[in-house]
């Protein structure tokens, strides 16, 4: 599904470089949950971003076959303010100039655990757990291949991040989509996630399966010591 | 955040969705009093143009010089000026050349300053410096002297007026609409629109367009009170509207000669003006506070 070799992004502001990303590789198979961990300023974003084609590689290469959404770390800079959940959840169908069938918005809206009294809302109506809801929604509605999620529960309550989170495995084990969940966040990489990429300073410290980790089988300190900071 | 009652039905169609967030913007913007005065204010100064052959009393141009420099009486309300003619009656009239004069240099400066500053904007890059440097070179015409040339040119009148006044204008628009759309094209929902595959002209017109569009349009009832001003300052110099149609500006400049001895010949216009332009300037304070885009994210 995803093939990525040594992708290096390096950001020049004002003269001074900064290296994001140094010759990161991995693959992504399809249907696959894959996880990307790291502290801040580890390059975590930066592989999505290259990924949607969003930031260029200076060098490296990545294939990617099928369609991308993107859910937001920040629920509520990533819906139209002026459009109604209905309108945004049939945007990917109007862009594609593709039939608008309502009942189709509708399921979906339902899929994601929102009723149909939340097609005429305007999204500064929803709380940030319902707005994310419907990002997941709108992912849904364009049959995104791939689901690239950026701290998609950070900005969000503790106890709706849990049905956030359970949703998104629900959906994925009914339509198989693809995952790449970037966080920072130790215990939802290892719930959600089969395969987890240990990113530093841009650089791919170690790849573990959650198997692996919860078990304690563990080659890289760096690694030891996130596992040890964060149960 | 407002509670009420149209807040908690949940809304059935598009048109209930419309009518809510339009309910809501009214609570806001009728709030402030002062502000919801001066729109009571210009929609009354519509009514008044859109009728102003039933309300004046007399002909607003009937010149009739045994009756000149009137005071204000019972058949004469505000008097009259130089040349005998009713002033409350030119008023009246001289609200349509108002209306006449903002409209025009809307329609001609708006759509174009905005789709400017959103191409650039939106562009970045070359598109958005080769715009911008265009849009410097207007902003970098001196509105008077320019006015003295289309004067010279075609002769005083509205039409150079519009196009003087319209030529520099249209670059404020631009800036505007450059600057909000180098932050909406920030925004996730963009981006998310991009990785559906919506191609630039579609996110111009649905997503960057509409966002703009307040900040716009609260400039704009702002730079209505200034076209205002500078369209009876042109009259007042001469360079505008030319008799005998009925414009504030000329009005005032008519009663120069008379100022001291026949107050009321300049006073009245130029009360007018004054009452107009602080009305639109309350009218966009108001509107600013509804229309607010960040408020809505």
């Amino acid at each position: 599904m995803i093939h990525a070799e040594n992708l290096s992004v390096i950001f020049e502001k004002k003269g001074q470089k900064f290296q994001a990303l140094s010759d990161v590789s991995f693959d992504v198979k399809k249907g696959e949950s894959f996880g990307i961990i790291g502290e801040s300023g580890s390059g975590k974003t930066t592989i999505l971003n290259v990924l949607s084609g969003m930031v260029s590689q200076n060098s490296g290469a990545f294939k990617l076959n099928g369609t991308l959404q993107y859910v937001f770390q920040d629920p509520y800079s990533a819906l139209h303010p002026y459009h109604t959940i209905g309108r945004i959840l049939e945007e990917p169908l109007k862009i594609r100039k593709k039939i608008v069938d309502k009942s189709l918005i509708i399921q979906c809206l339902k899929n994601v655990g929102l009723g149909e009294e939340y097609y005429f809302r305007y999204p500064h109506e929803l709380s940030g757990g319902q707005r994310q809801r419907v990002v997941i929604g709108r992912a849904l509605v364009m049959q995104a291949d791939v689901l690239l999620l950026d701290e998609p529960t950070s900005a969000l309550d503790v106890s709706v991040q849990a049905e956030i989170l359970n949703l998104l495995k629900d959906l994925q084990e009914k339509y198989k989509f693809t995952m790449i969940l970037v966080t920072h966040d130790l215990p939802v990489v290892a719930f959600m996630c089969n395969d987890i990429l240990v990113m530093r300073q841009g650089k791919v410290i170690e790849r573990i399966t959650s198997t692996n980790l919860r078990r304690g089988m563990i080659k890289n300190s760096y690694t030891k010591e996130l596992v040890d900071l964060s149960f | 955040m407002i509670k009420n009652s149209t807040m908690t039905e949940i809304p059935k169609s598009s048109y209930d969705a419309q009518k809510k967030k339009i309910y809501r913007n009214w609570i806001v913007f009728s709030s402030n009093k002062i502000s919801l005065w001066s729109f009571y204010f210009l929609v009354l100064l519509i009514l008044v143009a859109s009728f102003a052959s039933f309300i004046a009393p007399h002909d607003p141009a009937n010149v009739d010089l045994s009756l000149r420099l009137q005071e204000p009486s019972s058949v004469y309300l505000l008097g009259t000026d130089e040349l005998g003619r009713d002033i409350l009656s030119r008023l009246i009239f001289g609200v349509r050349t108002t209306i006449y004069i903002v409209v025009l240099i809307i329609f001609f400066t708006v759509p174009l300053g905005v789709a400017i500053g959103i191409i650039a904007g939106y562009g970045g890059k070359w598109i958005d410096r080769i715009l911008m440097r265009l849009t410097d070179i207007f902003l970098a015409l001196p509105r008077l002297i320019l006015a003295l040339a289309f004067v010279a040119a075609m002769g005083p009148g509205l039409l150079s007026l519009v196009v003087a006044i319209s030529l520099t204008a249209w670059t404020s628009y631009a800036r505007i609409a450059r600057s909000e759309t180098i932050l909406i094209r920030k925004e996730n929902f963009v981006k998310a629109a991009q990785l559906q595959g919506a191609k630039p002209f579609y996110i111009l017109r649905h997503y960057v367009l509409p966002l703009c569009l307040p900040s716009v349009i609260v400039r704009l009832t702002y730079d209505m009170a200034g076209v205002i001003l500078m369209a009876a300052g042109f009259g007042f110099l001469g360079l505008g509207v030319q008799p005998p149609v009925p414009e504030w500006g000329t009005m005032v400049a008519s009663g120069q000669p008379y100022l001291l001895d026949h107050w009321w010949v300049s006073t009245a216009p130029g009360f007018a003006i004054f009452i107009t332009s602080l009305a639109l300037n309350f009218v966009g304070d108001g509107l600013r506070d509804v229309i607010d885009p960040r408020q809505n994210y």
